[in-house]
């Protein structure tokens, strides 16, 4: 027993470079539970792993090496996935929380009573959201909502949100609204987001509902007069969660006009079924990149697509104006799909790289169109920061995660 | 002697406090805030009677003769007259009409050119008596199909045309509420349902508020929205929708909630039938400046800074253009007040541009309490003269920068009392 003990301190205190290259040995091995099992333990690992595992890249080869890079594109994605283990009973909840808050990265708020809350908790390989959840449930007296820089549990009657989850996702619906004026001509909401480790590299979520019907058999997501049947929301978030970003939680809704509420009969909707769709980055593809371009007059973008090109440029009291000049066409960024587009980044010489304020997301680009940008953009650059390269970059490969929902006996009255 | 036997003609010719606290009915709300307007008119000089009245009446409206007492006090010139007419005339037009009442004082109306020109043409017929002039105002531009709003600039009235201005009279008149120099509609109702997983839903009737002020009273913003009393058409108090919870507050989606507002009132209600309101009283405070500070910055090339013990107003070009563009900056540093405290004050901004460059004339901002100053943006343009964008698009080179900033702002409580809302 204390030799098992001794083994497990000794794997704790572990340098992570060399737990990711006993990891990535294991890669390799015959037995596939011992594949599987390194897999899910180099991504469990998150970002503190990524470079090790990109250094290691070079120096692997064969399946092994296709392996790791599906683990690094996974981990470039979805970052660290918050998991928790965790058993407590009868504990204040401002323990449990410095808890929750080092496990997943994502800091947490307790308002008012909630700090000094007895709770109890068993999570073993938990997701943070349903940790959460489950305690708030338990309790019936706290309810918690996302900021977007913390994940707050406040004194409130506890709403069981209808949820899915997937790969460390999680889609959840906030509420269903109709609102209506004294005439008639209801408008239907559905407030609803999407939750992400932090920092995942999300570019695109489309969401679309299928059906919201209640028991008496009445669609109320389907248009009443003509067009499809289906609610659609779209909110490309084009390529701006940086590597360093923090960032977990998208909010999303959707609007129609003219939508009937669910009649007086109706006692409950019986279902709500739809898909939602979420793109993230495995990584990056450069489409055209200008090297060193703070110094230069200017540099004419290509004939070929895609290109890159500088008109002018000057510095300003800490913000870089660049005149950029960028253009694709659909055989250039075939393997974005029809839905994504590239982005200009500035990469910076200590490796890490920015987004300008100023890059509005770009629709995708059609069979015979030309894209063609031809923007001010504007970095804000910190104290000492230097540039390396402006590139056109695309993301590349898109890993595409499917979240079917299905939510049953709603109650309307 | 003399002035003794006129003071006391003068006392038994005006109403008696008490005969016109007799006259506060809670069957009759138009006689009872007629009755309290002059009670408060009266107290100039009979003061401590109308005080002794105030504690006989019925305990809503005792807390409006209170408030309204120490409005006057407390606004003078800006508490606003109770000026009441006679307006009558047949087949003359709409703007014949506002000129009549614009004669009156405190009820200067500003009819533009366009107004008369592409405004109502169609005469028509009017019989009213003894009304608040702004009352007049109001029926006469609802069967005109003009809105009519204070400007503080101007000190009147100014008037636009509702998106059916051609209709033909007899149009329906709304219901309003007046009192003084206070015009309210009848409360617009909009629906809701929510389901928010916390119980069985419900829906809310939610009745947004609008108050419209008299110029003599120029607020500038408004709050404390109070719903004092609503109740149904059974005379049953009515239930008040707890505020809203949501698991993802502060975040601007592209599909707006619907939220009551903080001039809205939201009531629960188990099912959408059609019903009413039987009474709603209410009361909100607008925020009235005891004067407008002018910062003017002339030439920028020369003098970008405009101030006095107030504020300190600076013009700059931007540090970076962003997505709209290259707007100069106007920074605005509170000396007396922090800027948290002038938080949602909103000013005026005056602009002139080079000759057809087509800016715009005015604009304006509003205090975001955030950091030491205010930072706000000008429309597309530049200090620079000729200046141009890195892309080698010309600027347009702003001029002249005026910024008018609200001071002093005092509280103008103002009360309301509607019967028989309809909700359906």
């Amino acid at each position: 027993m204390r030799t098992a003990c001794l083994a497990l301190a000794l794997l704790a205190l572990q340098d992570p470079a060399d737990k990711v290259r006993a990891l990535v040995e294991k890669l390799g091995s015959e037995e596939i539970a011992e594949r599987d099992a390194a897999f899910r333990d180099l991504t469990r690992m998150g970002r503190a792993a990524l470079p090790e595992m990109q250094r290691l890249l070079a120096s692997t080869a064969g399946e092994s090496k296709a392996r790791l890079r599906r683990a690094v594109e996974r981990v470039t994605a979805y970052g660290t996935p918050p998991f928790i283990s965790l058993k407590a009973a009868g504990r204040p909840l401002r323990e449990i929380a410095a808890d929750l808050e080092r496990q997943s990265g994502i800091p947490f708020r307790l308002i008012g009573t909630a700090t000094d809350a007895k709770v109890s908790v068993a999570a073993d390989e938990t997701i943070v959201w349903k940790v959460v959840e489950d305690l708030c449930r338990a309790r019936g007296d706290l309810m918690y909502r996302f900021q977007n820089d913390a994940i707050e549990v406040y004194p409130s009657k506890f709403r069981a949100l209808p949820s899915v989850d997937r790969e460390g996702l999680r889609f959840f619906i906030d509420r269903f609204i109709w609102d209506g004026a004294p005439k008639g001509g209801d408008h239907f909401r559905q407030h609803g987001a999407l939750l992400t480790p932090p920092g995942a590299r999300v570019v695109w979520i489309g969401v679309k509902v299928d059906e919201v019907t209640d028991e008496q058999g009445n669609n109320l997501a389907k248009k009443e007069e003509g067009g499809e049947g289906r609610l659609r929301w779209v909110e490309p978030d084009g390529f701006e969660t940086l590597p360093g970003s923090k960032k977990f939680v998208y909010p999303l809704s959707f609007h129609r006009l003219n939508q009937r509420a669910p009649s007086a009969e109706a006692t409950k909707i019986a279902t709500c079924r739809g898909t939602v769709v979420v793109q993230l980055a495995g990584g990056e593809r450069i489409l055209d990149g200008i090297p060193e371009p703070v110094g230069k007059t200017s540099r004419p973008a290509r004939e070929e697509l895609p290109s890159l090109g500088i008109t002018a440029w000057r510095m300003q009291e800490g913000w870089l104006q660049v005149h950029v000049a960028a253009s694709w066409d659909e055989p250039s960024v075939r393997f974005l799909g029809h839905k994504l587009s590239p982005v200009v980044i500035l990469r910076l010489k200590d490796g890490s790289w920015m987004t300008p304020n100023n890059w509005h997301s770009q629709s995708g680009v059609s069979p015979n169109e030309v894209r063609r940008v031809n923007n001010i953009l504007n970095f804000e650059l910190h104290e000492g920061a230097a540039v390396s390269a402006l590139e056109l970059v695309a993301p590349d490969p898109v890993i595409t995660i499917e979240m079917h929902f299905d939510f049953r006996d709603i109650p309307l009255r | 002697m003399h002035l003794v036997a006129f003071a006391l003609a003068l006392l038994q010719e005006s109403p008696a406090p008490r005969a016109l606290a007799d006259a506060v009915d809670e069957r009759n709300v138009a006689g009872s805030f007629r009755a309290i307007s002059e009670l408060v008119d009266l107290a100039d000089t009979r003061g401590v009677d109308v005080e002794k009245e105030a504690a006989r009446l019925p305990a809503f409206y005792r807390e409006v003769l209170l408030s309204e007492l120490k409005s006057k006090r407390v606004l003078g010139d800006r508490f606003g007259r109770g000026i009441r007419m006679d307006l009558k005339g047949t087949g003359r037009d709409l703007w014949d009409y506002l000129e009549e009442i614009g004669r009156l004082p405190g009820m200067a109306v500003k009819i533009e050119e366009w107004n008369r020109k592409y405004g109502l043409t169609t005469p028509f017929d009017v019989e009213l008596k003894d009304v608040w002039a702004i009352e007049a105002l109001a029926r006469v531009c609802d069967i005109g199909r003009h809105g009519f709003s204070p400007s503080w600039m101007d000190k009147a009235w100014s008037f636009n045309r509702g998106w059916d201005g051609v209709s033909k009279p007899p149009v329906p008149q709304p219901n309003w509420f007046f009192y003084r120099n206070i015009a309210v509609r009848q409360p617009y109702v909009r629906w809701r349902k929510l389901i928010d997983f916390s119980g069985p839903p419900k829906w809310r009737a939610i009745l947004g508020v609008s108050v419209t002020l008299g110029p003599e009273t120029p607020a500038v913003m408004w709050k404390d929205m109070k719903a004092i009393e609503v109740l149904g058409e059974d005379g049953k108090v009515m239930k008040r929708a707890p505020a809203e919870d949501t698991a993802i507050p502060g975040f601007e989606s592209n599909s707006p909630s619907g939220v009551p507002g903080p001039m809205e009132i939201a009531l629960e209600l188990a099912e959408r039938t059609e019903s009413k309101i039987s009474r709603l009283r209410c009361s909100l405070v607008a925020c009235v400046p005891q004067e407008r500070r002018h910062y003017v910055i002339d030439e920028p090339l020369k003098k970008a800074t405009a101030g006095d013990e107030y504020f300190e107003v600076t013009l700059r070009e931007p540090v970076a253009p962003d997505s709209w563009g290259n707007s100069p900056e106007i920074h605005v540093r509170p000396k007396r007040a922090s800027h948290a405290d002038l938080a949602g004050i909103p000013c005026t901004v005056l602009y002139r541009f080079e000759a057809n460059s087509g800016a715009p004339g005015a604009g304006g901002f509003v205090f975001s309490g955030k950091g030491e100053s205010m930072v706000a943006r000008t429309p597309f343009g530049t200090l620079r003269p000729g200046a141009r964008l890195p892309g080698g698009e010309k600027l347009r080179q702003l001029l002249r920068v005026e910024v008018i900033i609200p001071i002093g702002l005092q509280d103008r409580p103002v009360f309301v009392e509607f019967r028989d809302i309809p909700l359906r």
